[in-house]
């Protein structure tokens, strides 16, 4: 026995009851505190999964904008005098039928795990309401702005509480990280996988500082992938070394680097893509440097490592080589008295590479053969760790 | 573990119910560690009261795969450490004259009602240096690994296991002297 144990008995023994009408009291007390922290509203008005899903801005539809129109005609149209019974009472079965609609939407797709899906969706229904609102406003309709304001907060509650549905679709995804963090015996542990992690954790934070102290706002509020990226790191247990992380979850660390990467090439404003794939390659040649230094600190010489580093180096160097030569046009032109415009910036990129195809698709090609790769370097990686067995 | 993990999920969620699970399941070990380490039960469930008032606003801080109790318990700690600094500063000054601290039940407005053998635990942590209550309460009672003990004081882990080892010898001491039968009844072999 340790020599604290007989301490630690009588420790055991020293309980500690509450009295149960002062509990309530207290707890009373507190939850008072909670629901005034909650009745504040958030910076962006809105709370928990309903903010989450209002930055996955994935995809844009169209129907939103024809939901609009059509009922922006309906509101200023001929008959659209919005104080007449008809015209309220029809703009209110819309948007009755459009909420139940794409509710529902988001609840299949929640069923089926699709948390893009259900962003997207979420995307459409706050677009929507978003625009009525603007159009209550527009024509200076108190009333109907306050209905609309009311039904936007009863949305967020319906699909964080009432529904249920979206709590249910994070949980299932959370379980996902929170079983293995719970059966790390399992794992499989190879040394370099914590070297690696950690420094994707550095680059994470690296990157999360270097777009907060960028002198352009916009870039943190036009890349959306990267801030899920972001959150997706948070969730890791980066502060607790005595958990593993297995291959799998590296593997998905990595791709999730470059999945983001690809979000990005999709984005249309190409210019904060450039400024954000610059500071990826500096930060993987940094990267490299340290994950050198770190491995021979500890005798390990695996060159496929340094192979994967310096293939997603090269990667990076020919997509902003090419960008380099656009930002120099670019700037020529800006100088020149040519205002810029991100319809310019795509012009001369694809001038200046000179292909037919989609630019997009290009990149895109470019950064999948990446992602091969590192899928093939994890595999390997797996195959090589099981002989060694 | 996994429960805290979806309880704080939910938390953070928004979910009330979640919140109260938190509260059933943390407030009494909070309370216990509290009169462990401050020797008042009216400071102690003060501290424990403003944890779970700052905790209930506190969604957005916490990150959903960090570890709930050990959260708690750092607030709980930071807490009482600013009661035992502001004690401090009164008897210093001569506001408050009264240093003997009171753990008992006699007061029916008390939450928490403290067996005895509590109350002489936390009497007698009472008498050790502050760091060392800590490093002892922590580790023993709340099975706080050294490292994150360490963390939560500033030191490095040689000195909080140091602050452990004497802290848990001077207990030693005084529980034998305040419970000749803690040396029959609880006293184990040493180790080798």
């Amino acid at each position: 026995m340790k020599p604290s144990d007989d301490i630690k008995k009588y420790m055991e023994t020293a309980g500690l009851e509450v009295d149960p009408k002062r509990d309530e009291e207290v707890f009373a007390k507190v939850a008072q505190a909670r629901s005034k922290t909650n009745n504040s509203p958030p910076a962006s008005g809105r709370t928990g999964l309903w903010s989450y899903v209002m930055n996955v801005r994935t995809v844009k539809v169209s129907v939103t904008a024809v939901i609009i129109v059509v009922l922006g005609v309906t509101f200023f149209g001929p008959s659209g005098n919005t104080g007449s019974g008809m015209a309220w009472g029809e703009i209110v079965r819309q948007i009755d039928a459009t909420q139940d609609e794409l509710l529902n939407e988001i609840e299949q797709a929640s069923q089926s795990g699709d948390m893009e899906k259900v962003g997207a969706v979420a995307d459409q229904l706050s677009d929507f309401w978003q625009g009525l609102l603007q159009l209550a406003k527009a024509r200076n309709n108190p009333q109907m702005a306050d209905r609309i304001d009311r039904a936007i907060v009863q949305i967020s509650e319906r699909t964080v509480n009432d529904r249920g549905v979206d709590a249910d679709v994070f949980i299932r995804h959370a379980d996902k990280f929170m079983v293995w963090l719970d059966t790390i015996e399992d794992d499989l542990w190879i040394d370099q996988a914590a070297f690696i992690c950690k420094q994707l954790e550095e680059y994470s934070e690296n990157i999360r500082d270097g777009v907060r102290k960028s002198e352009n706002e916009i870039v943190e509020h036009c890349l959306p992938a990267f801030i899920e990226y972001c959150r997706f790191f948070e969730k890791l247990p980066w502060d607790d070394p005595s958990v593993r992380m297995s291959i799998d979850d590296l593997a998905e660390c990595i791709d999730r680097d470059l999945r983001m990467i690809r979000y990005e090439i999709k984005e249309p404003v190409m210019r904060d893509f450039y400024r954000f794939a610059k500071r990826c390659k500096e930060q993987i040649q940094r990267n490299i440097e340290k994950l050198k230094t770190r491995l021979e600190e500890v005798g390990v010489t695996d060159e496929k490592l340094i192979e994967y580093y310096d293939e997603l180096n090269e990667k990076f160097v020919e997509v902003i080589s090419r960008l380099d030569r656009v930002d120099i046009i670019v700037r020529e032109k800006i100088a020149a008295g040519v205002a810029y415009s991100d319809k310019l910036y795509r012009q001369i990129l694809k001038e200046t590479i000179d292909k037919a195809g989609s630019l997009e698709d290009e990149l895109v090609d470019k950064v999948e053969s990446v992602l091969d790769s590192c899928r093939q370097f994890i595999n390997d990686l797996k195959s090589d760790n099981e002989k060694t067995r | 573990m996994l429960d805290d993990k979806l309880l704080i999920l939910k938390f953070k969620l928004g979910d009330s119910e979640s919140f109260k699970q938190i509260y059933l399941k943390y407030r009494q070990p909070l309370l216990k560690l509290a009169v462990s380490l401050v020797h008042d039960v009216n400071s102690a469930e003060d501290a424990v009261q403003d944890v779970f008032v700052n905790f209930a606003g506190s969604a957005g801080k916490i990150r959903l795969t960090g570890n709930l109790k050990s959260y708690l318990n750092t607030c709980l700690v930071n807490r009482i450490r600013n009661i035992l600094r502001d004690r401090a500063r009164r008897e210093y000054v001569g506001v408050d004259e009264s240093t003997t601290s009171v753990c008992n039940n006699n007061d029916p407005q008390q939450w928490a009602l403290v067996s005895e053998q509590l109350r002489i635990l936390s009497g007698a942590l009472s008498q050790l240096p502050v760091e060392q209550r800590e490093a002892v309460a922590l580790h023993l009672q709340e099975n706080m690994t050294f490292r994150k003990i360490a963390a939560l004081q500033g030191t490095s882990v040689n000195t909080v296991q140091g602050r452990y080892r004497y802290g848990l010898e001077k207990l030693r001491k005084i529980l034998e002297n305040e419970l000749p039968a803690f040396a029959g009844s609880y006293l184990a072999e040493p180790s080798c």
